[in-house]
C-alpha cells in the first residue's frame, strides 16, 4: 500500500502542490490528468523522490518510502518525460547503466522482458539512431528490469504510434497484474480505460474523478 | 558505479572522431594566425637604412677594393653608402638627405701602412640623430681596429728589418698590406656578435611548437562538448541520483575519461614534439608538469561546459577563452609586440601558466614552481566545478 499524506510543494514562492493525499494498493493503475503546467510532472517528481516535498510524507506499507539509507530506485521505478538515455551508447549499454547489481530479475526473465518490448533486435544499435517510440520502450524497460514495486511514468505514450502504445500498454497492464502499482500522467483519452483510478490535478489540488464519468466530462480537465 | 565509469569512457572514445573533425576548422584558423604572427615576427620593413655619403679622395686603385669592403660588412648593414663628390656630399648633409659624410682623404690608405696616419673625417650634422651617432661609434671602433692592424704591420716590418730582410719586405709589402688591410677592415672583430629574438632563448620552432601543442589540446578538448553536455541533462542526473549515484560521482565519471583523453593526446603530441625537436628531454619534472597540465585542462573544460550546459555554447566559450588566454600569454605574438600588462597577467590565467611551463620545458628550464602554478590553477577551478554541479542539480525548473 502506497500512502501519500498532505504533500505540498512550492517553487519560487509559487504553491505548485497543495495538501496532496491519496492511497494506492497493489494492482492499482492510477492516471493523473490535468492541464499543461498544472504540476503533474512536479507531483510525479516528488513521488519518485527526485524532488523533496515542502511538507507531507510518503510511505509504502507503513515505512517511509524514501530514507537516507536506501536509493529510491529500489522500490520505485521512474520514467521521466525526457528519456534519460546516453545517445552515443547502444541499447545494451544503456540498459546495463540502469540495471541494479545484483540483478533483480533472473536472466531468463530479463530476456523475456527485452523480447516482449522488442529490444533484442536493436541491442547493439546506438540509441541516437532509434525512433522516439523505441527510446521510450528502452526507458520503461530500464526501470522494469529492476523489478520495482511502484512504477511512475510521466506521459509514457506521448507522440508514439499506435503499435508502440499497444506494446507499452500490454507491458504496463502485466506489471499491475503481477501486483505492481502504476502512477502515470497522460493526455491520451484512450488510456483512461487502463486506469483503475483517475485523479485530476487542478490549482495544485488533487481530486479523484469518477471513472464512470463519460470521457467528454474528463477531457475538459486537460 | 564501475559501470558508469566504463560507459562514460566508452562514450569518450566514441567521441574522438567528432573531436578531430570539430578541431579541424579552428585549428586551421589558429594555423593561419600563427603563420601571420611568424610573418610579422620576421618582417624587415623596420630595418634602419640610413644614407651616408662616402667621399673618396684617395688613390683610385684602392677604391674598387675598399668600397665594397666597407659597405658589405655586417656592422655597416644599417647604412647605405653613396659614393659622392665632396661638394655634393656636403650639400646633401646640409639638406638632410644623408645622415653623415665620411671623407677618406688623399693618401689615407698608404698612410696607414707608412705610419703617416692621415685620419678619415666624419662629418655629422648638428643636433645629431641616432643613425649619425651610431655611425660615429662604428667609425671609432673601426679606427681602433685599424690601429691594431697597423701595429701588426709595423711589427712585421720591424721583424724583417731585424733579420736584415728590409729589401725583401718591400717586395712582398703590397701583398702583406692587402692581407692586413683585409683583416683590419673586418669590423666584426670590433663588435661582439649577439643575437636577440622576441622568442627569447627558444627557437621559432620551439616557441610556436608550444603554442601549437596547447592549441591542439584546446581544440580537441573543445570537441569534448558533446561528450560532456549530453551527459548533463537534468533527467539523466536525476535518475542517476535516484540510483544512488551522487553529484561527485557523476562529475568524476565525466572528469576521469576527460583526463584519460587529455593524457592520450599529450602523449601523442609529446611524441610528435620529440620527433621535431630531438633535443627535447622528458625528465620526471617534465612528466609531472604535463600531468598537471592535463588536470588543469580537464578542469577548465568541465567548468566551462558545466557553466554553459550546451555543447555549442560551451565549444565557443571554451575555444575563444582558450585562444584569448594563449594570445595574452604571447602564444601568437611574442610579448615584444604586446602591451606590457599581458606579461604580468599571464601567470593568473590557467592556460597562460600552462603555456609558460611548456616554453620552459622546451627551453630545458622547467622548475617545480611552474608545475605548482598550474596545479594551483587546477585547485582554484575545482570549487567552481562543484558550484556549477550544485546549480545544475538545483536548476532545470519543475
Amino acid at each position: 500500500m502506497l500512502c501519500a499524506e498532505h504533500i505540498s510543494f512550492s517553487y519560487r514562492k509559487k504553491h505548485v502542490l497543495r495538501d496532496i493525499c491519496f492511497t494506492a494498493k497493489e494492482g492499482d493503475f492510477i492516471g493523473i490528468i490535468g492541464k499543461n503546467g498544472c504540476g503533474k510532472s512536479t507531483l510525479l517528481s516528488v513521488l519518485a523522490g527526485v524532488l523533496s516535498p515542502g511538507s507531507g510524507s510518503l510511505s509504502y506499507h507503513g515505512a517511509p518510502l524514501y530514507s537516507r539509507s536506501s536509493a529510491p530506485a529500489k522500490t520505485v521505478g521512474y520514467v521521466p518525460q525526457l528519456n534519460p538515455l546516453l545517445p552515443e551508447l547502444t541499447v545494451q549499454d544503456n540498459l546495463k547503466l540502469w540495471r541494479q547489481n545484483p540483478a533483480s530479475l533472473p536472466e531468463d526473465a530479463l530476456e523475456k522482458l527485452y523480447n516482449q518490448m522488442g529490444l533484442t533486435e536493436c541491442f547493439t544499435t546506438p540509441v541516437r539512431k532509434l525512433s522516439e517510440g523505441m527510446k521510450k520502450r528502452i526507458s520503461i524497460v530500464s526501470v522494469l528490469q529492476n523489478a520495482p514495486k511502484i512504477l511512475i511514468l510521466d506521459e509514457p505514450s506521448a507522440a508514439l504510434d499506435l503499435p508502440c502504445k499497444e506494446i507499452i500498454h500490454t507491458q504496463l497492464l502485466s506489471f499491475t497484474k503481477n501486483g505492481g502499482i502504476i502512477l502515470f500522467t497522460t493526455h491520451e483519452e484512450a488510456e483512461f480505460s487502463l486506469c483503475t483510478t483517475i485523479y485530476i490535478l487542478k490549482d495544485g489540488v488533487l481530486q479523484e474523478a469518477d471513472v464512470r464519468q463519460d470521457k467528454r466530462t474528463l477531457i475538459q480537465h486537460f | 558505479m564501475n559501470v558508469l565509469f566504463f560507459l562514460q569512457l566508452k562514450r569518450a572514445v566514441k567521441a574522438v572522431p567528432r573531436l578531430i573533425a570539430g578541431a579541424a576548422i579552428p585549428l586551421f584558423l589558429a594555423g593561419m594566425a600563427v603563420f601571420w604572427a611568424q610573418k610579422h615576427h620576421t618582417d624587415t620593413t623596420g630595418t634602419l637604412l640610413a644614407p651616408v655619403a662616402l667621399v673618396n679622395q684617395d688613390t683610385e686603385a684602392y677604391l674598387d677594393f675598399i668600397f665594397p669592403l666597407i659597405t658589405n660588412t655586417d656592422a655597416a648593414g644599417s647604412f647605405s653608402f653613396l659614393l659622392m663628390e665632396e661638394e655634393e656630399a656636403m650639400a646633401a648633409l646640409a639638406d638632410g638627405t644623408v645622415c653623415a659624410v665620411l671623407l677618406l682623404p688623399e693618401k689615407m690608405f698608404s698612410g696607414i701602412l707608412d705610419a703617416t696616419n692621415i685620419p678619415a673625417r666624419l662629418y655629422l650634422p648638428e643636433g645629431t640623430s641616432f643613425p649619425s651617432l651610431l655611425l660615429a661609434k662604428y667609425a671609432e671602433a673601426g679606427a681602433l681596429t685599424l690601429g691594431s692592424a697597423q701595429a701588426g704591420i709595423y711589427a712585421a716590418s720591424d721583424l724583417y728589418r731585424e733579420y736584415g730582410l728590409s729589401g725583401a719586405f718591400s717586395d712582398v709589402s703590397a701583398e702583406i698590406n692587402l692581407v692586413n688591410l683585409q683583416y683590419a677592415l673586418d669590423r666584426e672583430s670590433a663588435f661582439r656578435t649577439a643575437s636577440s629574438s622576441a622568442t627569447g632563448e627558444l627557437s621559432l620552432l620551439e616557441y610556436y611548437g608550444c603554442t601549437l601543442f596547447l592549441c591542439l589540446l584546446l581544440f580537441f578538448g573543445a570537441g569534448m562538448g558533446t561528450f560532456l553536455c549530453s551527459a548533463l541533462p537534468k533527467t539523466l542526473s536525476d535518475q542517476l541520483r535516484r540510483n544512488g549515484i551522487g553529484s561527485f560521482c557523476m562529475e568524476a565519471s565525466l572528469f576521469l575519461p576527460l583526463v584519460l583523453f587529455y593524457c592520450f593526446a599529450v602523449l601523442l603530441l609529446s611524441l610528435g614534439g620529440s620527433v621535431l625537436l630531438p633535443e627535447l628531454t622528458f625528465s620526471p619534472t617534465a612528466v609531472l608538469f604535463l600531468f598537471c597540465l592535463v588536470l588543469c585542462l580537464s578542469v577548465c573544460t568541465q567548468v566551462l561546459f558545466s557553466l554553459f550546459r550546451n555543447a555549442g555554447r560551451g565549444f565557443l566559450a571554451f575555444s575563444f577563452s582558450g585562444l584569448l588566454m594563449i594570445f595574452v600569454a604571447g602564444g601568437f605574438l611574442p610579448y615584444a609586440f604586446l602591451p606590457a600588462v599581458f606579461d604580468s597577467l599571464t601567470p593568473f590565467l590557467p592556460l597562460g601558466a600552462c603555456l609558460t611551463g611548456l616554453r620552459r620545458l622546451a627551453g630545458d628550464a622547467l622548475t617545480i614552481k611552474d608545475t605548482l602554478l598550474v596545479l594551483a590553477h587546477t585547485a582554484a577551478l575545482l570549487p567552481l566545478l562543484g558550484l556549477f554541479s550544485f546549480l545544475r542539480r538545483k536548476g532545470g525548473g519543475v
